[in-house]
């Protein structure tokens, strides 16, 4: 037996002794990547916060940039270099993984605040249309203070003091497992869909088929209640600022895999593209088509490929050269 | 404020307990019970802002009522009027749990009867409120039992707003800890308390980080899919969720008891082993016993009094869970999962007025598969879900291909060790019983609080905090 004040000093030496452990490797090796710019320094997915190290990037970086992909992990597809040579501009790809409308509302308003920005591509996910503002407590997916206004202090505090050992793990001996720590960081490619080309190439058949044999990758948010009014309320005031600052905004919507567009509800839809319609014309390509409706287009069933990435950008920029479907891509206004 | 993250265990908790305990050295036993109080109301504030002026209001009222109540137990001249102010305080807070939990309900239901299009309204449901509705309930019924003492305002509101019971209970009952607050003895630092604390409060940080948040994840993946599950998914992710309900809820219930003992406030347990009850009845009185104490006691013994008939002793049970169910959330599914647990418990009870038993296995064997396909109606969306649900869980083709598509290896890893757990191993009463302050539950804290420090980046609210 210890003598009872003993311990409890033992139990409150313990809590200090580890904090500071957990302290220190959070601020050496930047466990979410929040300290320092790194763009992808190693490939853990899921456990770097990507939306931050891009953010960092570009603080140090923006005066290299003139326009801005913004959108979901989906618009991680669409190559740097394809959107310059089609608009003579010089772009970033500011995708964020499960990013929504607010995190792109935030994300325009505070670049627009910063510099002038000649074009602006926004990519709406049409399912997200249930979704608003959800990932303001998810460490790995937050958004950099200054975009969310957050006291400094509060925000650093948060990762000064959280650790997530056990995702850490789990997720370094699954892509371990995928073989994604020698993989090729491109900065013009995002590196899962890089590998997912790769797995592609050397089997087609295996890959799709344990893509689509299960229903990995989707997780399902709540059909009852559609975010609709946040959602267009959001595309206005981006509309807004576009407009005051004179920049050009190109707005598209996902094309959906059909698993996925079968899950929502027809009206609220139509009533979603509808509203944006009124707000600004865009490029549909959220409808059944012959790219939508074979799985052979998508990495699952929420992310389209690279090459329908092209297909879209072609599309939009009237290339030639791409032979385009007649039924993907639908120019929509009023 | 969520019990697991950072804001609460490095700025919060530390922050409360050591200016509590400094007024209580100098002997400002008031200030210190309203600072505990303001605390409350900032840590509930934190999660429902909005809602905070009128629980505040709530109480207050709840508060003046009872103590006429209470106060006019005597006099025989205010029997009408007496009748007036506890009906007025029950309606009262009937009708905002009623508002705010269950309009949308209604007017769902309206919509359905009369194929109208009535819109439904945002409302959020502020934080706790099922809880602290009974313990406001249950203090106007005991005044107008007269079973309450003259309670000073101070020791009523801190009974109420107490921080670690006021979101997701343990349900304290008043008798149990206002006289607590009112001792002097307790306001002293009791390192036999702070050490228990400190024990109580990693494991059960640890059983919801650990156990509970990984678990909930991949099953609710599986739910969320219910109508291509195959036969062992189904079973997998139903299992899945019953263990990280129990480590979810009783991981709370160890915290908040841990963070009562560091204000050497003793809350009670609310489990005990529930996986282990060989039958529906004994799972009821080791399954969130505080919620069963509660309706038993103003539900259930409302109904049946001691020399009923057995058919009132039915009856009372079905009332009685049938009320649990709408409680738990506004929803056919909860309604059919209150009843088909009511004709558990009444069957588990004919047996056993009957005399009929079974070997233990069996009867264990018999209510766990009971108890998992409950969880299944409790967790699902809504009936229709839960119909798909079963309907895999009883599909019987393709039993050949053993393949999972929602729980990692690593779920399965945690799903197996969390089963190990609930049906093996000692519960936190017994493991509370049995701390000693020497060098292996020393150990034991270092271990579980490694695991909970190291895994507080991305804190998941309580199951319970829907409710």
């Amino acid at each position: 037996m210890i003598e009872i004040k003993k311990f409890t000093f033992y139990q409150f030496i313990s809590f200090i002794f580890i904090t500071i452990l957990l302290i220190f490797l959070n601020l050496k090796y930047d466990t979410y990547g929040v300290f320092s710019d790194k763009i992808i320094p190693y490939p853990i997915f899921d456990t770097i916060n990507l939306r931050i190290n891009k953010f960092n990037y570009l603080e140090k970086n923006y005066n290299k940039y003139d326009s801005y992909l913004i959108g979901g992990s989906r618009a991680l597809v669409f190559k740097e270099s394809d959107l310059n040579r089609y608009t003579k501009n010089n772009f970033y790809n500011y995708a964020g993984i499960r990013s929504d409308m607010y995190d792109t509302l935030i994300t325009i308003r505070y670049l627009l605040e910063r510099q002038k920005v000649k074009m602006i591509i926004v990519q709406i996910g049409i399912d997200d249309l249930y979704l608003y503002s959800e990932n303001n407590e998810n460490l790995l997916q937050r958004s950099h203070y200054k975009l969310i206004q957050e006291n400094k202090y509060t925000y650093y505090f948060k990762y000064t003091f959280s650790f997530d050992l056990i995702k850490t793990i789990t997720n370094y001996m699954s892509l371990k497992y995928m073989d994604m720590k020698n993989i090729k960081i491109s900065s013009d490619e995002f590196y899962l869909y890089t590998k997912y080309e790769e797995l592609i190439k050397e089997d087609p058949s295996t890959f799709f088929n344990g893509q689509f044999s299960k229903n990995l990758y989707i997780k399902l948010p709540d059909y009852k209640k559609n975010k609709i009014k946040q959602n267009i309320d959001a595309l206005k005031e981006i509309k807004k600022l576009t407009d005051q600052s004179n920049t050009n905004l190109i707005v598209i919507t996902a094309p959906l895999n059909h698993f996925i567009y079968h899950k929502i509800k027809k009206e609220d839809l139509e009533l979603y593209l509808s509203q944006i319609k009124e707000i600004t014309p865009f490029w549909n390509f959220t409808t059944i088509n012959s790219i939508t409706a074979d799985n052979t287009n998508y990495y699952d069933y929420s992310h389209f490929r690279i090459k329908v990435g092209q297909l879209m950008l072609a599309k939009i920029f009237k290339d030639e050269t791409i032979i385009v479907p007649e039924d993907f891509g639908i120019y929509t206004e009023k | 404020m969520i019990f697991t993250s950072p804001e609460f265990i490095y700025i919060y908790c530390p922050f409360v307990f050591l200016l509590y305990f400094i007024l209580n050295y100098y002997k400002k036993w008031n200030y210190s019970k309203w600072f505990l109080i303001i605390s409350s109301l900032c840590f509930y504030a934190y999660g429902s802002l909005d809602f905070a002026p009128l629980f505040i209001l709530s109480i207050t009222i709840n508060y003046l009522f009872g103590r006429y109540i209470s106060s006019t137990h005597e006099n025989k001249y205010d029997v009408k009027y007496r009748k007036l102010v506890l009906f007025s305080g029950i309606f009262l807070n009937i009708f905002f749990l009623g508002y705010y939990k269950y309009t949308n309900f209604f007017l769902e239901n309206i919509n359905l009867i009369l194929s109208n299009q009535v819109s439904i309204v945002e409302i959020i449901l502020p934080i706790g409120i099922s809880f602290f509705t009974f313990q406001l309930l249950a203090y106007l019924l005991d005044s107008y039992q007269g079973k309450t003492k003259d309670y000073k305002f101070l020791d009523y509101l801190l009974f109420i707003t107490f921080f670690p019971q006021l979101i997701v209970g343990p349900i304290v009952h008043h008798s149990e800890v206002v006289d607590q607050f009112e001792s002097e003895d307790k306001k002293k630092l009791d390192y036999n308390n702070i050490s228990l604390g400190f024990f109580l409060f990693f494991m059960g940080a640890a059983k919801k980080l650990i156990l509970a948040d990984s678990l909930t994840d991949a099953s609710q993946d599986g739910f969320n899919h219910s109508a291509v599950l195959g036969f062992y998914d189904a079973w997998t992710c139903a299992l899945g969720y019953t263990i990280s309900y129990y480590f979810d809820l009783s991981g709370y219930s160890d915290m908040a008891v841990g963070l009562g003992l560091f204000f050497n406030i003793k809350l009670p347990g609310n489990f005990d082993s529930p996986y282990k009850a060989s039958n529906f009845a004994d799972y009821w009185r080791r399954w969130h016993i505080t919620l069963s104490r509660f309706l038993g006691d103003y539900i259930f013994r409302s109904i049946f009094k001691k020399g009923d008939s057995s058919q009132k002793f039915y009856t009372a049970v079905m009332i009685t869970f049938f009320v649990s169910g709408f409680w738990h959330g506004a929803g056919y599914n909860f309604i059919i999962w209150g009843i088909l647990n009511g004709v558990l418990v009444c069957i588990s009870h004919f047996f056993i007025r009957s005399q009929i038993k079974f070997p233990y296995l069996f009867s264990w064997g018999i209510t766990f598969i009971f108890i998992i396909l409950a969880r299944v109606m409790f967790v699902s969306v809504d009936l229709n879900t839960a119909f798909l649900y079963y309907r895999n869980m009883f599909s019987f083709t393709n039993l050949n291909s053993f393949e999972l598509t929602y729980l990692s290896s690593w779920d399965l890893f945690f799903l197996f060790i969390g089963t190990i757990i609930c049906l093996f191993f000692p519960n936190s009463n017994s493991i509370s019983e049995k701390f000693r302050n020497n060098k292996t539950y020393l150990f034991y804290t270092f271990v579980l609080m490694l695991l909970v420090l190291a895994n507080i980046g991305t804190p998941h609210s309580f199951l319970y905090f829907q409710f």
